[in-house]
Formats: structure tokens, sequence, C-alpha cells
């Protein structure tokens, strides 16, 4: 490929010297990785700041002491609560503990009003797709760190970014993902397993 | 550097290289696969809860189990940002709580889990599109073209309907204020009926119910008042004179339970009496197709082989009076082969029928007809009933029994002034307690009344007269003409849009109130609807209209009705079933329970307070007050030339014909294409004899009724009658919802009611009609 | 895909439908609608185009008045476990059969809405969804949530509640359980039934109420020639219904859908 390009820009740049034999072609290349690796995602995907910046690190071991399933838990039905209600926060925040200016903000914005909190949520799956945590993290025993972020060190929360053709969030996990763990630990792809 | 053509080409082909190492085309192939997942709405997620209430769409009052999914998040409102129009449509908004789900409540003693496809559909009545969603005023004179209406405040709308009453009951007219509701059972009814008795009308009318003719037959035969029910679950044999019973009639997902039952335990026989073959004769061990109104005479027959033969109880009929005269009727008029003649069943069949019948205890002749709308005359509730004494199933366990009233603390004495006292000495608009002995369910006189200028204002609760009156239309012209029209209900219907004043109430998941004793089953009961959730913030509880009202006009009216709210009048009334120590709510005996609150937070959670009936033979009288059991021919019977068809209404489990609920979605989708097609309904014919008319499968006529003319399709049907038409009750709205406007006809327009000579009762059930080819 | 499925999995789901029970009221269609967000149309009278995954059909021995009867034949997916039909033609693998429940897929996000499944299903039990799905205004806040509402131009058919599956599975992992209970997970039609005449349930659980009803001498399933090894079964007392069931062709026969 690349040969036969330069065999042609060769023969043409003998034609005429304008364009610069390889130049243009170069620069097209370049100013697309350009525009399709850093504009492109600017483009494409639409991002916004969480309501609270979250300290993971804080609340978790190296801080408050507190494991995943202190917040979040699994409830009765064995649906998965995912991202905690304000009654979570509640139960220490219930007025300010510290100094920090994003608790400050959740008392004076949420737990006083007792509005729930409009988190953006990172891995959205669309309807059509069932995730069970039970079945990875109850039957599986997989840590959440098998698929999520290590949030333990975390110290900020990340604008949510999602895509705005398909409305999914830009670390839904995909299906290939999916199928794959599947595949190697011999649990079945069959769609009905996953799809609703 | 100049950009020539050829030049500009390898930018764009370096261009397109370079995009390939990208992720944009990969990412937007992906992207436009994602992006047709949006093609279908996407409802909000949350955590789910259920809990119970009772259903109150039909009088069988079962144990609904609600599921509930809160959704207070908010955080779906970002996610479509870029494509906001497209997104809000698909992607729905989130609700703090909504209900998705109606399923049966196994716990209650009604339906033990079952659900029938209206209560399961219970959640298209709550989020309905024809909702009233505040007070409204018409803003057009009644009659004149399509109703305008305005939306006031309550405060308005209560000043406007207290005016109203106030300058009628001033200038001295109060009996000139009528009231229609559905049925006069629950204590919303009574509180109605006692607001317009303290403010001085008699004229509390319902919609006319087969119950009529049974009241009367029961106050003359047992001298007793009360509902009948049937123990079915311990009858062995049940001869059912008509009644759909697997189709609606009573308690329709009761009867159901029981039928389950029957066709496991393989020891009770099911005999349907019935003129054409609907799904209980199907259903039924034998199905006898009797001639339609003559099912008094086979009655009498099978009693008479019951005599004759001395088959029937002794000791039961040693309890009845009248017996001899009864059986000298038999003998002189029931033989056997006049019977047959008259009925068109066999001989052999009628005897033997009622010789299982007489031998098989316990046994029990149903009376009715179809869900129980359309009534009958006495004498035909008479023949039927009398079966029971024979065989001794009055009051005994497997037989036919009076409802035990829920023992609610009673109603303090009704304060009445000397106005009150004047209007309720005036006769009844409707003619009932007038000059016909016996006279009830009167309904069908309300159109001459209105349009004689006797009522003033009218006030229409959770009812449909507009619609399901005999001769509806007829009805309809003659509510133009009253001054004042006042409507209550959750939905549009063709009342409603006949009124000066509509006003929204809760509907059966937003409001609480008592569902008493299931129709027709044995034992009495108690369960409540609940306040799950207020989708229409603005409808209020009829209760809590009236209790204001009342306050609001004082006087005798004010005193009568002195409750601050519903809940608490409720309250109070289960007070009285705690202090009489009667009955078990759960598993619970209410004697062992410790204070009237246990009670009222059982009910509220949902559980049915009940008890079983005291059996215990019983005898009646067969000849009461000159009534005697005998055919009495309705003059439609009679073939004419003119008319050679009887045309007879039927009900179908999935098109709701009487409360002011109306047939929901949800069972449009189970009305079969050979009852409705399109807007088009069908009628249905044997084929022999839409043969003779040259009538094939599908095409287009008109029934041509003494009272007006219906166009049809015709279903060719094997299990009808020959000369028999069967026509549904319950299409042919013109509500505006767009689910039923303009499908089908209302029989309900050539339905005329034929008074029982009599009693005065309105006997509708059919009609002369002709079929004609278009 | 569909071969014979001889390997034994520990859950095989299916349905028996007594018949003689079965009063044709429809609320199983009803409780089907609402559980798995169907949306209504204006005209729900043209039979060929109401979506309807739970159908009711009315039969009739076809024997002239007064001898004339009426049974009804709720139909659902019978989830075949053989050969099954719609899973050997689907070309983009938007169904397939679930060996470790038996039950037949249909994913819509997937299915390119060419209908060579509706043409293969012997039971007409799968429908094309031909209009946008649509909720008055305020309506679809009935919607469920555990189930997706299907756009325009897909195929779609009963799923024996799957998502009702996953739930009580859900349930059962964080009780610490692997195995559902007889009971746990039914069908949102057998759930409604008034009559019970549906009854749902693992197969393979010789204890489960459906094995045992399978067992019943008179069970039959329907065009069970075909081979196609319906996991739904009835039970009848009429020899009549019994032979529409298998569609006697060739033999005298009167009834027929009514």
């Amino acid at each position: 490929m690349s040969e036969e390009h330069a065999t042609s820009g060769g023969r043409e740049g003998g034609h005429k010297q304008a364009s610069g034999g390889l130049g243009m072609l170069a620069v097209g290349f370049v100013v697309a990785i350009v525009v399709g690796w850093l504009l492109y995602p600017a483009i494409v995907m639409s991002s916004k700041p969480q309501p609270i910046n979250f300290n993971h690190k804080v609340h978790g071991a190296e801080g408050a002491g507190l494991a995943c399933d202190s917040c979040h838990t699994f409830r009765e039905d064995g649906s998965f609560t995912g991202i905690p209600r304000l009654d979570n926060c509640i139960q220490c925040h219930a007025s300010a503990q510290g100094e920090s200016p994003d608790e400050a903000k959740l008392v004076e914005q949420y737990v006083t009003p007792n509005k729930e909190i409009p988190w953006l949520s990172y891995s959205y799956q669309p309807l059509c797709v069932f995730f069970s945590h039970a079945a990875h993290v109850k039957m599986a025993q997989l840590e959440c760190t098998a698929c999520h972020e290590d949030m333990s060190k975390s110290t900020s929360s990340p604008p949510a970014k999602v895509y705005r053709i398909s409305g999914y969030s830009k670390d839904t996990m995909s299906m290939e993902e999916c199928e794959d763990c599947h595949a190697k630990k011999g649990t079945s792809n069959a769609c009905f397993v996953c799809h609703k | 550097m100049k950009l020539d053509r050829r030049g500009f080409l390898k930018f764009a082909v370096g261009g397109a290289i370079g995009t390939l190492a990208t992720p944009i085309p990969w990412d937007l192939i992906d992207e436009s696969a994602k992006f047709t997942d949006l093609w279908a709405p996407e409802p909000a997620k949350g955590p789910s809860s259920f809990v119970h209430s009772t259903c109150r769409l039909c009088p069988g009052g079962c144990g609904i189990t609600l599921r509930l999914v809160e959704d207070k998040s908010g955080r779906d409102e970002w996610r479509g940002w870029h494509h906001k129009e497209f997104i809000q449509r698909r992607r729905l908004p989130a609700v703090p709580l909504r209900a998705v789900k109606i399923a049966g409540n196994p716990d209650h003693p009604v339906n033990q889990g079952g659900i029938c496809p209206l209560g399961a559909a219970g959640l298209q009545l709550l989020y309905g599109a024809n909702r009233i969603t505040a007070p409204l005023k018409r803003t057009n004179p009644k009659g004149e073209g399509e109703a305008t209406w305005k939306k006031i405040t309550w405060d308005e709308a209560l000043n406007i309907v207290t005016g109203k009453l106030r300058e009628i009951r001033e200038a001295g007219n109060p009996h000139t204020v009528a009231c229609i509701l559905d049925s006069k059972k629950g204590l919303t009814a009574e509180l109605m009926e006692r607001f317009f008795r303290a403010y001085g009308s008699p004229n509390v009318i319902t919609m006319p119910s087969q119950e009529d003719v049974e009241t009367v037959g029961l106050s003359l035969m047992q001298g007793t008042g009360g509902h009948l029910a049937y123990d079915l679950e311990n009858s062995k044999f049940v001869l059912s004179f008509g009644v759909a019973l697997l189709e609606g009639w009573g308690a329709p997902v009761h009867n159901m339970m029981v039928f389950r039952k029957w066709q496991e335990a393989n020891e009770h026989t099911l005999v349907q009496i019935e003129p054409n073959c609907s799904v209980t004769a199907s259903k039924a061990d034998k199905w006898l197709a009797v001639k339609p109104g003559t099912e008094a005479a086979l009655a009498l027959g099978m009693a008479n082989v019951i005599v004759t033969e001395g088959l029937y109880d002794r000791s039961s009929v040693a309890r009845c009076q009248g017996f001899e005269g009864f059986k000298a009727l038999l003998e002189s008029e029931y033989n056997l082969h006049k019977v047959s003649d008259i009925t068109g069943i066999p001989a052999t069949i009628i005897a033997d029928t009622a010789r299982a019948f007489a031998v098989t205890k316990p046994a029990v002749a149903v009376y009715g007809r179809g869900q129980g709308v359309m009534s009958g005359n006495l004498a035909e509730f008479m023949s039927i009933y009398s079966l029971n004494a024979l065989v001794g199933s009055i009051g005994a366990k497997g037989g036919v029994v009076v409802q035990r009233e829920v023992p609610f603390s009673s109603w303090p004495a009704l304060v009445t002034d000397a106005v009150a006292e004047q209007g309720l000495s005036q006769p009844r608009i409707d003619g009932e307690g007038g000059e016909i002995k016996h006279s009830i369910g009167m309904a069908h006189n309300l159109t001459a009344a209105l349009k004689g200028g006797a009522v003033n204002a009218l006030v229409v609760h959770e009812a449909n007269p507009c619609y399901a009156l005999p001769r509806a239309h007829k009805f309809k012209e003659a509510v133009a003409t009253v001054p004042f029209v006042l409507a209550l209900t959750s939905c549009m219907n063709e009342t409603t849009l006949s009124a000066d004043i509509i006003l929204p109430v809760a509907s059966y998941l937003e409001r609480l109130e008592d569902v008493t004793s299931a129709a027709r089953v044995p034992y009495a009961s108690l369960s409540l609807t609940r306040p799950v959730l207020a989708n229409v913030p603005e409808a209020r509880h009829p209760g809590d209209v009236f209790l204001p009202l009342a306050k609001a006009m004082g006087g005798s009216v004010g005193s009568s009705l002195p409750w601050d709210n519903f809940e608490a009048l409720l309250k109070e009334k289960v007070g009285g079933i705690f202090a009489s120590r009667r009955g078990r709510i759960g598993d619970q005996e209410v004697a062992m329970l410790g204070s009237p609150d246990e009670l009222w937070e059982g009910l509220n959670a949902g559980k049915c307070w009940y008890e079983e009936p005291i059996f215990g033979g019983g005898g009646l009288t067969f000849n009461s007050q000159g009534q005697t059991p005998h055919l009495e021919p309705v003059s439609w019977m009679k073939a004419s030339r003119e008319f050679p068809m009887l045309l007879v209404a039927y009900e179908n489990i999935n098109i709701a014909n009487r409360r002011a609920v109306d047939t929901l979605p949800y069972l449009t989708k189970n009305i079969d294409n050979t009852v409705l097609q399109k807007h088009d309904l069908l009628v249905r014919v044997n084929p022999e004899t839409a043969g003779r008319l040259r009538l094939v499968e599908g095409d287009a006529a008109a029934v041509q009724c003494p009272t007006g003319r219906l166009s049809v399709r015709v279903h060719l049907d094997v299990g009808m009658m020959p000369d028999v038409i069967g026509i549904p009750l319950g299409l042919g709205h013109s509500n505006d919802d767009p689910f039923l406007t303009g499908k089908g006809v209302n029989a309900y327009e050539v339905l005329e009611p034929e008074l029982d000579p009599v009693t005065g009762l309105a006997v509708w059930w059919g009609t002369r009609a002709k079929l004609i080819k278009v | 895909m569909s071969e014979h499925h001889e390997v034994a999995s520990k859950e095989k789901y299916g349905m028996v439908i007594d018949l003689d029970k079965c009063t044709g009221c429809g609320a199983c269609t009803v409780a089907c609608l609402s559980e798995n967000n169907h949306y209504v149309r204006e005209d729900e009278s043209d039979k060929l185009h109401s979506v309807t995954w739970m159908k009711v059909y009315k039969v009739t021995n076809g024997a002239p008045f007064p001898n004339t009867k009426v049974a009804f034949i709720p139909r659902p997916c019978m989830h075949c476990d053989h050969h099954t039909p719609c899973v050997s033609v689907c070309p983009v693998m938007a169904t397939d059969y679930n060996p470790l429940t038996g039950i037949v897929s249909q994913i819509y996000t997937r299915c390119i809405g060419c209908r060579y499944c509706v043409g293969a299903c012997p039971y007409h039990a799968r429908y094309f969804n031909w209009w946008d799905p649509v909720w008055p205004e305020g309506m679809h806040k009935l919607l469920n949530p555990d189930m997706s509402p299907r756009m325009r131009g897909v195929v779609e058919k009963c799923s024996f509640c799957n998502h009702r599956l996953q739930k009580a599975k859900d349930k059962a992992y964080v009780e610490g359980r692997k195995d559902l209970k007889d009971g746990e997970y039914v069908t949102a039609c057998a759930e409604a039934c008034p009559t019970r005449a549906i009854t749902f349930g693992n197969m393979q659980d010789p204890e489960s109420a459906v094995a045992k009803l399978i067992k019943s001498p008179g069970a039959f399933r329907l065009l069970e020639k075909l081979g196609t090894q319906p996991k739904v079964y009835y039970l009848s007392s009429e020899s009549w219904i019994r032979e529409l069931a298998d569609n006697a062709l060739g033999r005298k026969k009167r009834g027929g859908l009514a």
C-alpha cells in the first residue's frame, strides 16, 4: 500500500513540482489522526460534572474504613442498589463532619432539604441488558475491582461522559467484554442470560 | 505551498487512511447500532415494593397486590441532553412512585390469588388519558353541540354546587334534586343517601340490577332483606338458570376459583339452562338450551317432577308455607309435556335433570341472567327460587343464603328539619313506593320524570346512565333538559359529557374505601381499597366532597353528617366490627384482638375481615301476598310477522358494561374479531337462520327493532338458537375515549323495558327484532 | 444451535395448561400485556396484526345447535425443545435456545425484522411489530422496568417471563442459594389465572407441580407430529379438542376456530 503511494507520488512529483510529493498525504494523515483521537471524542461525547465531587478514598479503607458494600448494597429481593441514595449519606452526614466544601454542599443542598442527589452513572446499561450483580458478586465471588476501577485510591469524581448519539456512557461495558469473560470462565453465553 | 487538485486528493487520501487509524469509523458504526436501541421507550428504573389493596371495578371485591416502582434519583434527566426532544419521547420521565402491575392477592379469601382481565388492567384506569384532572364547568349550554369545558378550582366548584342546592332547598323544593348511584352498597353510597335524605330528597336512585327483583322476591317469600348468596363451593349440584357463572356474574374470580375446585374434586355437577351456547354452557356438565324467557316454566316443570315423584325434602317443605297450593298449581299448569312444549326441552331430559337435582345433596338452583344487570320478572324469580325450598337448600350449606350484614357501628339518627320532612314526604320521581305494589328499581322511569321537569338538579355519582340505562339515548336527551347536572367520576363518560359541573373523584387505587361482602359470596367480608398513590392530585374522595358540602349546607344536612372526613367515618364504622367481636381478620379472630386499632391497622395493611355464614334449615312462602311462582310471559317472546326474531343481549367478561368503568385498552385485545371488527359490531346468528336470510359471515345487516334500528355485521354461530340474535352489551360508546368511541353500537338503545304487570319491575333482556340484509 | 438437547440441565422450564379449567377469560393475556410492556393500538380487531404473546384461541366442536361446545386454547410461545424452528432460521442469531433453562430467547436489539422466524413458527407465536410503540399521555407510567419495550420493525414473542427467572435467581443468590424452589419463578399468566389452569415450573424437578402434571395420562402438545417437542403441555378430557390440537387433517372434522 505505502509502496504504491510512494510510486505514484514520485511520478506525479516529477510531473509537477507543486504539493511536495508525499507531503499532502502525510498532512492529511496527521490531521485525521489529530481529529480522530483528540477532537472527535470531545465532539461525540458530552461531559457533565457530578453534582458533588465525591472522595472515595476518605470513605474507604484508608479513611472512614467503609467497605464497598457499606453503601453499594443488595436489596432483599436480590437487586443491587448501585448508586447509593441520600439515606445512606444521612447516616453519617446529618450535619457536616468536616470542612470540605463538597460536604457543606451535600448538607446544604441535599441533606437539609431532603432532596436526592442526581448522581450521574458512569456505567449505564441499556434496558435490554440485565446485569446481575448478585450472580457476579454473590455466586461467582468476583471482587468489585474485577470490573470497576479500584475506587479506594480515588479522591475525586471525574465528570461523567456520554455518547451524544446513543446516550451510552463512556464506560458502559460492551457485550464483547461480557462474552469474553463468560467464555473464559465457562459460563453460558446464551442470549437470555444477560438480555431481557 | 499551493494546493492544487492533485494535492487536495492526496490530502483527502491521507486523511482517509488516517481516519481508519482513529476510532471514528468504528465508533460511529457502533454508535449508530446502539442508537437503534433507543427506538423503544425506556421506563425509569428503581426499587420495587408490593402493597395489598382491594379491587372495586366490579361487585366481586377481589384482593389485589400492586407492584410499585420508586424512582427518586432524577438521574435520567441529563442523558438526553443533546438530542433532547428525541430522548424525551424515548426516555420516559422519572416518576417518584408509580404502579406497574396488579396481581391477585393469594391471602384474600374471595379470589385466593386469581384475577380477572378487568382487574389486571386496572392501572389503565389509574393512568388513563381520559381521567378528569380538575373540576370542570361547562361553558356552552347542554344539548348544543359538543361540550366545552373550563377548569375551575374546587372552591369555585363547591360554591356553585352549594349555591344551587341551597337555592332549591330555600325555594322549598328539595325533592326536585335527584341522585343516581351505581348501587347502594358501601359507605360512600350510604353517606350520599343520608346527605340527600337530610337535605329533603327521597330520590336516590340506583342503576338497574337483577338484585332488585331478588329484593322483592326475598321480602315476599322469606320476609327478609339483604343480598342473596350461593354456597357454590359446597354444592354438589348447581342448576344455573342462565347466570354467566364463569363470565362475570357475582364475584367473577371467586366463581372461577370455585370452578377450579369443582374440576379438581370431580364430584360436582353444573347444569346450565340458557338459550345459547355460552362459555358457562360449554363448561357445564350439561347444557339445556331453553327457549328464551321460558326458564320459569322449566323450573316449575322440574318442581312438578320432584313433587309428584315425592323426591322433595320433607323437612324443608314442612318449614314452608303454601306448599299445597304450589303443588296444585304444578299439577294443573306445569305437567311435563306442556313444559316440554313451552321450553323446547325434551320431557325425559327435564325429568332426569329434576331427579338428579333432587337426589344429589346439597343442590342449589341459581336465579339470574348474564352478569346480573338484566332483570327478569318476579314470577320467574319465585319459580326458580322455589326449587331451593323443595331440595332443602334455603339457608343450608351448599345452598342459598342471605349474606350477613357487616357489623359496622350504626349510623346516628338522621337529623331532619321541616323542609326535609316536607321533601321526604313527596312521592319518588321514579314511582318507587308509589301506586305499584312492591316497586323497586324503577330507574327506567327517570327519562319521563326528567322530561316532565320534575328534577331541578341531578347528581350522578360513579354511574353512567346516559350509556347504560335501557333506552340510554332517550335518557341522555332528557338529561339535557335538567337545569343543573353534577357528575362525579374519575374518567370521562357519556354522562359526565352531559353534565354542567364535573368533579374528579379519586380512582379506587387512590382512595380509602370499604369493599363489603363480594356479590353472591356466602360469607360476609370487608376489605379496603387504599390510597396507594395519587396520580391525579386534584381528584378527591367522593365522601370528602359530600362531607364538606354538608358542613357548608349546615342545618339538618350538616348535623346529619358531622364527620370531618371519610376516613374518620370509616374508622368509626369499623369500630362496630371490633365491638361485635365477630369474624376474623386474616388468621386472627376479632375476639382475640386487643383494640379497635389492631383491626383498623390490619384492614389498612390489606387484610380481609370475613365471617362464615350461619347455616340452618330455612323455609319460605311459595305463595305470598297474591304473588305466585308461574311463567309470566314477556310480550317480546311472541313472534310477530313484522319482527320474526328475538334480539337477546349477552355480556362478555372482556367488555365492561355497567359501572363507571369502561372497557380498558388491554381488554380490547381480548375482544374477538367475531364480536368487533374495526367499527362494526357483529351479532351472533345461527347459520341456518342466516342462510334463510341469505346472509354469510361478515355480511353487513341491520337489526330492526320496534324501538330503533342498529347497523351491524353478522357472525354465524352454530351455538345460537335459530331465530335468536345475540348482541353484546357494552359497545357503541361516545365518551371521547379513542379506544372505545365509535366502536360498535349500543344495544341499550333498543332494549325497551317491559313492566312486570304486578310489580312494576322493569324487565329487559331482549326485544323483538328483524334482521335485514343491507 | 437447535439440535436435540440431550444434555440434561438441572432446569428446564415448562408449562401445563388444563383446558378443562380454562374459561377463556383472558386474564392471562392481560397479565402478560401488563407484565411485558405491550402498547395498545386504537383498533385491535385485526387479529393478524394485534400482538398478543399469550393468545387465547376460541375453538368449537362445530356440532349443530344445541350440541355445540366451545373451548379455549391459550397459546404462549411453545419454547420448542427440538429443532426449534425459529432458531434454526434466524440469520442474525437474534433468537437462541438456552440449554440451561430451555427458554427460547428473542433479542429485540439484535433482530433485523426479516420475519423468517414468523413464517417458520408453526404456532403463530411470533409477531412482527409494525408500529412505533406509543402510550397515551401518562400511561407510560405503568411500564415494567424489568422488561424492555420493543421498537418498531422487530419480531417479538413470549419469553416465559425470563426476566422473572433472572430476578428469582438474584434473590436466591443473595440468600446464598443456587437453585430455585417450585413456585419461586412463575410467569405472569400463570400467576394471574383465576382458575389456576396454568401451571408453570421446572420440568426437571420431579417434585414440581408441572413435572407431575406432564405425566397425566391425557397430556398432549400442539402439533406434536412435527417433532418440535414443545414445552407447553395441555390437558383436556374432550377428545375433539385433542384432535384439533393435532390438526387432524384428512380426517372428517367439523370443529375449528370459533
